[in-house]
């Protein structure tokens, strides 16, 4: 497998995959008793930042794990920076991981994990290199409190320090915006950008749909183990957008505004569903978001509430499953 | 900071939680308290002897020393699978065989003191022979190498380390091996407790006639060798498991 050469597995498919993939997983099954996890997947990441994106269960988790090695694929074969995650220790120190999980040595301060992370890949000044660590992810190396009692977006940040101390060119994220706050995730962003623009591969996965569009242009998105949509994140979202999404919409005066509702462009069906509530399905739902206030300015009405009924990942990535 | 120091570090941090700790203590404390007592309620010479020898084997060795490698040894990486924290380490760049170590070395590190301060201690006060007291601190040294190697890679097999631990230290090597198997020859060698019995047995032998079965059994440098093999094939085994092994 150390040998393993993608392209030679699948002349069939010039283009694929593409020359400069630093990760390549083909033709990946991997199945947990009767659960498959992941199904038939073959799917290549690039230099630059890619959001892996998904619903829960979709195989995100798994699909990770494989990557790193974490897990050994039951079908198929993944190449990561050149070899077999799973076998070469050379490709581990190429690959920095942030996995999904909350756990860190409890016991140990920021600064002891990250520099275990530094010294087991033999970082040559493992102070400097876990100072400039944690200060990439904005904590201080010098608190005392063992990471047991952090919070977890605190957690969360030690969990990218230890991944980026050692400096790898191909660097896997799972969740990892989970637990921070606005202002950090807004840093955390930034900074897989700029880790991106340098150069190295860069894949976070999440469930959040907003949030993978701030990752970068390029996605990935999985559901039921399987591949779903792959490319440009506007090309795909504008495909997302051009389904019909439900609304719930609280309100005053609502069987005027409901009135006022039916016909419009973006409306494609309207009811009532209570004294002050509306239904609304809408075939655009960011342009449904700017008119529904003027309407209601309009009616006299006074807008209190705006629900998308179906806007989980699960609903939004429908048609694309159902085309898997 | 080197690899295999950097792991013996972070396990040895972790390996002392209160729990443990007050297993010890009560442990420690009830080996030297029975050992007072034994002093005291026998007649000085050689029953004082086969009293403090037969406490040594049957409290120190039987028991004590397995129980504490048990709860200690089986969680330096069995916990780590259980928090979720062993990807931190298997993902890094080192080879298995260094995780493997580290971690048996820095049970060690925390069992051999916590076994053989207080066997020693009450050996010596139970018997009222300090030679018997050398004997125990080096048979349960290298007892304590040997159930560590072992309950640490049960803790990676197993997540219910403690459970299978106990059945197997009071089923097979209590019961099955030394009680029934005393009597046949071939079956008692096939525990950990028995070599480690033998160590101490190489001199109580020679001093009692109540032991005088241990002078005709495994010598003195075969129990040494079969202990500290095996110790190896428990690390070995540990570090081919941590290599084969899916990490969550």
């Amino acid at each position: 497998m150390s040998n393993y050469n993608p392209t030679s597995n699948i002349q069939q498919q010039a283009a694929w995959p593409p020359q400069d993939a630093t990760i390549v997983c083909y033709n990946v099954s991997k199945a947990f008793g009767q659960l498959v996890a992941v199904s038939n997947l073959s799917v290549a990441f690039r230099p630059g930042v890619t959001g892996l994106l998904g619903p829960n269960g979709a195989g995100k988790s798994t699909l990770i794990r494989l990557i790193c090695g974490l897990a050994q694929p039951n079908i198929g074969q993944v190449w990561v920076a050149g070899g077999n995650p799973r076998e070469s220790s050379s490709v581990r120190s190429r690959v920095g991981v942030v996995p999904q999980q909350d756990g860190v040595f409890e016991r140990a301060t920021a600064r002891q994990v990250v520099e275990l992370s530094a010294a087991l890949n033999k970082v040559p000044n493992i102070k400097q290199a876990a100072e400039n660590a944690l200060a990439a992810v904005e904590l201080d190396p010098n608190i005392k409190r063992p990471v047991g009692a952090f919070s977890k977006g605190m957690r969360q940040r030690v969990k990218i320090a230890q991944a980026l101390v050692y400096d790898p060119p191909v660097i896997i994220l799972d969740e990892p915006l989970n637990g921070l706050d606005p202002k950090q995730r807004k840093h955390m962003i930034e900074l897989f950008a700029q880790l991106g623009e340098q150069g190295r591969t860069v894949v976070v996965s999440s469930h959040v749909l907003e949030e993978v569009e701030r990752f970068g242009s390029h996605i990935v998105v999985l559901s039921k183990g399987r591949l779903a949509a792959e490319g440009d994140y506007k090309d795909i979202r504008s495909k997302m957008d051009s389904q019909p999404r439900r609304i719930r919409i609280s309100c005053e005066n609502a069987p005027k505004v409901a009135g006022a509702l039916i016909g419009t462009e973006t409306v494609q069906s309207c009811g009532l569903t209570g004294p002050d509530q509306i239904e609304v399905t809408s075939t655009d739902l960011q342009k449904f978001r700017h008119n529904i206030a003027s309407i209601c300015k309009t009616e006299n009405s006074m807008l209190t509430e705006i629900t998308p009924l179906d806007d989980d990942l699960e609903s939004v990535f429908k048609y694309l499953v159902d085309g898997v | 900071m080197n690899a295999f120091i950097a792991l013996y570090n972070l396990f040895l941090k972790h390996q002392l939680t209160k729990g443990r700790i007050v297993l010890i203590f009560v442990l420690s404390a009830i080996a030297v308290g029975l050992a007072f007592l034994i002093s005291t309620q026998s007649n000085p010479g050689l029953e004082q002897f086969d009293n403090g020898a037969g406490f040594t084997l049957a409290f120190g060795t039987n028991l004590m020393v397995p129980l504490i490698s048990l709860v200690l040894a089986s969680a330096t990486l069995g916990q780590l699978v259980e928090d979720e924290t062993l990807v931190y380490l298997w993902l890094r760049p080192n080879s298995r065989i260094i995780l493997a170590a580290s971690a048996w070395l820095a049970s060690a590190t925390v069992i051999i003191p916590a076994c053989a301060i207080p066997i020693t201690l009450a050996s010596g006060i139970a018997s009222g022979d300090w030679t018997l007291g050398i004997y125990s601190l080096f048979a349960v040294c290298l007892g304590c190498f040997a159930y560590s190697a072992v309950f640490i890679l049960l803790g990676l097999l197993t997540k219910k380390s403690v459970i299978w631990g106990l059945l197997y230290i009071f089923i097979w090597e209590i019961i099955i091996t030394t009680a029934i198997g005393a009597g046949i020859g071939a079956l008692s060698k096939l525990s950990i407790v028995y070599y480690v019995r033998s160590i101490i047995g190489e001199y109580i032998g020679k001093e009692s006639p109540e032991f005088e079965e241990f002078v005709s059994t495994t010598s003195l440098p075969t129990s040494v060798i079969v202990l500290i093999l095996i110790s190896a094939i428990g690390v070995g085994l540990t570090s081919l498991r941590l290599s084969k092994m899916e990490v969550a």
